[in-house]
């Protein structure tokens, strides 16, 4: 009589296509709800091979192998920071909202442990044709922990010769350094971003790569640091939302931008005259867009902190007269 | 139709000057007209266009006017018709029409007139400008000592804050058939609505839109804004009131610009502008023309949440007689402070004539209390 792990065995090799195609859907999905979060990440999937799948049963002497192996589909989410796995998450409740979550991170018990904290999701892709849908697991990390995670996979989950004491020990000693690298990043990004110079040079640095797209020049550094401020605080949304907003206000009005900056930008006659010294510097490109979005706004704040005269000339430039 | 003149170039310019001449004056001193193009390096070009670029951004659209006699349009339209070889003679032409358009109060002029492109399209400008002078310092060498050499300058066409000169630009591809149409601007006017000796004697157009329309236009597409905003209560009844007085005061036109610079704060002026002006509403200003909507304006009518209406008269909320503002629960009050002459029932509204309501009384209709309280709408 055939075991119960030898039809699961059976029952995968015909039907592990189909998870192949499982995993591919989901990351799909949970790639295109990510890049509308603006957060960095990875994502990666996989059907688990057919040995993997009779290993993972044997160690683990499931009564019902079938049943109880859920990664047979998996992805997995790779994020740069641990902030972003919350964001993750939300991704994931958004595109399923039936996944089951299992987020081991604020368990509470383990304090005097060094555990890997699990963040799972089990979602469940519906078939098309009415049949039973089928289920896939999602892990979502941080590089931090991934790169523990692989590490401590080859030498503690799956060796082909058991570990040294002296290799757990190093691993698990490893872990606490992922801990700590993770905190400290979090830190740092917390910090910086509460940082206005640090946003004015975000802001300036999306300018930049926009202007010389247009212009093959160097800028003045002192009149840039002297009109971001003013721009930043206009600029009262998250950087990546305001990079779209940027790539497409550049999309729509290329043509005129081209123009503009070989009419007035610094490689022109006039600006090697010292003419139209704005158009000459990369956040010209934020006043531009903020011309055009809220011409209102960008006057009067910048009435309060800079001479009305820079931005009247460059904005007649642009075709606005304030 | 709106047009982007930040995409404005000029391809040529030439100027001719037009001196102050008195009607049936028997020997005027003649024009001085120019017989080539004027040389443009890319410099002053650019210089030129910006600015006007920048003051085209407040003109308003006008359509010939087949009822004024101008030979301006059909010089126009036969420019733009056909392939432009003869810009000097065309702009000469337009020189001597200009003189034998102005009075004798009109001061010594330029007149420049420019061969442009906006994408798609050729174009002609053309800009009537006041003559001016000017003082220039040189830093220079006197007997071996710095000095100044300060210069009386003649001349003086279009200095960093001249504000006097008209426009008229007519593009190719607004040639409609046998009629021009294009935009003016008046810089001398705050409005930028151009004096009518330059748009209609001179030009022979007329504004596209009537000034009555516009302004009906203007005030329901304002009220309408007021109402759409999630702002307190008491800010859009300040908007409101604010919008009346403006429509009621004595100047002939509206500038929705300078409304919103005004009386709005400032986080709601783009919104106002993006929401209430267009095409068929200039945001730099229009002749005002209040007719349609002048009974709307001696009353403004609050509606609040529970049924209440009052309607005030619009002198009751500029003399502080009734006041709005935001009571302790987060909902708005009402205040009337004024003598109650009389208290009686009133029928609902349809169901039997009003009577008319005295001057100067605030009126309810739930309630003749003198302080309300309901939700916010």
């Amino acid at each position: 009589m055939t075991s119960t792990l030898e039809a699961a065995r059976i029952r995968f090799i015909s039907e592990r296509d189909k998870y192949e195609e499982t995993a591919l859907s989901v990351a799909e999905s949970i790639k295109q709800a990510l890049r509308e979060k603006h957060v960095v990440f990875q994502v990666s999937s996989r059907a688990k091979t057919v040995a993997s799948f009779v290993k993972k049963a044997l160690a683990k002497n499931y009564t019902d192998p079938w049943t109880g192996i859920t990664d047979k589909a998996g992805v997995r989410i790779v994020f740069d920071m641990p902030a972003s796995l919350d964001i993750g998450l939300q991704a994931v409740r958004e595109v399923f909202p039936d996944a089951v979550i299992e987020d081991d991170r604020q368990v509470v018990g383990n304090e005097d442990r060094l555990k890997y904290p699990k963040v799972h999701a089990q979602v469940t892709l519906q078939s098309g044709d009415g049949t039973e849908g089928l289920s896939c697991e999602i892990q979502l990390r941080t590089a931090a922990q991934d790169l523990w995670s692989k590490m401590s996979h080859a030498l503690l989950y799956k060796p082909t010769a058991p570990a040294s004491a002296d290799v757990r020990r190093s691993l698990y000693r490893l872990l606490a350094l992922v801990e700590l690298y993770d905190s400290e990043v979090e830190r740092g990004m917390t910090a910086m971003a509460n940082n206005p110079d640090y946003r004015e040079a975000q802001l300036l640095q999306e300018a930049e790569a926009v202007f010389h797209t247009f212009v093959a020049s160097d800028y003045q550094i002192a009149l840039s640091q002297e009109v971001m401020p003013v721009l930043s605080r206009l600029i009262d949304m998250d950087i990546s939302t305001y990079r779209d907003k940027l790539t497409t206000f550049v999309s729509l009005n290329r043509e005129k931008l081209i123009e503009l900056y070989q009419e007035y930008g610094p490689e022109s006659d006039s600006g090697k005259n010292g003419r139209f010294p704005l158009a000459g510097q990369p956040e010209s490109v934020l006043i531009f867009e903020r011309l055009t979005e809220s011409p209102e706004l960008l006057r009067s704040r910048w009435a309060r902190d800079l001479p009305a005269d820079w931005l009247t000339e460059i904005a007649s430039v642009w075709g606005i007269d304030l | 139709m709106a047009i982007d003149f930040g995409r404005l170039r000029i391809e040529q310019v030439i100027v001719h000057a037009i001196p102050r001449a008195v009607r049936d004056d028997p020997n005027p001193e003649p024009l001085r007209l120019s017989e080539v193009v004027s040389p443009l390096d890319d410099v002053m070009r650019a210089s030129l266009q910006s600015r006007l670029r920048g003051d085209l951004y407040a003109s308003r659209e006008v359509v010939e006017d087949p009822t004024i006699e101008s030979p301006v349009p059909k010089i126009i339209r036969t420019y733009l018709s056909e392939e432009p070889d003869d810009f000097v003679d065309m702009s000469r032409e337009l020189a001597q029409h200009l003189r034998g358009s102005q009075n004798g109060h009109n001061p010594n002029g330029m007149l420049l007139v420019a061969d442009c492109m906006l994408p798609g399209s050729r174009a002609l400008m053309i800009v009537k400008l006041e003559h001016q002078d000017g003082v220039q310092a040189s830093f220079s060498n006197s007997a071996g000592k710095k000095t100044f050499d300060v210069q009386q300058v003649p001349d003086l066409m279009y200095t960093s804050k001249s504000r006097v000169y008209k426009i008229g630009f007519f593009l190719a591809s607004a040639v409609e058939g046998e009629m021009i149409s294009g935009w003016v601007t008046d810089k001398q006017n705050s409005n930028g609505i151009a004096a009518q000796f330059f748009l209609a004697t001179y030009l022979g157009c007329r504004p596209r839109q009537d000034p009555a329309e516009v302004t009906h236009a203007f005030y329901d597409k304002s009220v309408k804004w007021v109402n759409a905003q999630e702002i307190p209560p008491e800010t859009k009844s300040v908007y409101l009131v604010s919008l009346h007085a403006e429509l009621l005061s004595q100047s002939s036109d509206v500038n929705p610009r300078e409304f919103a610079r005004k009386h709005l704060d400032e986080e709601h002026r783009d919104g106002f502008l993006n929401s209430v002006c267009g095409d068929d509403i200039p945001k730099s200003g229009f002749p005002k023309d209040v007719d349609r909507i002048a009974s709307r304006l001696s009353t403004i009518q609050i509606a609040f949440g529970g049924g209440t209406s009052v309607i005030a008269p619009q002198s009751a909320f500029d003399d502080g007689t009734v006041t709005m503002e935001q009571a302790d629960n987060g909902k708005s009050r009402l205040v009337v402070t004024d003598d109650v002459t009389e208290l009686k029932g009133k029928a609902k509204s349809g169901a039997r004539p009003k009577k008319d309501k005295p001057e100067g009384v605030a009126e309810t209709e739930t309630s003749s209390s003198q302080s309300h309280e309901d939700d916010q709408e």
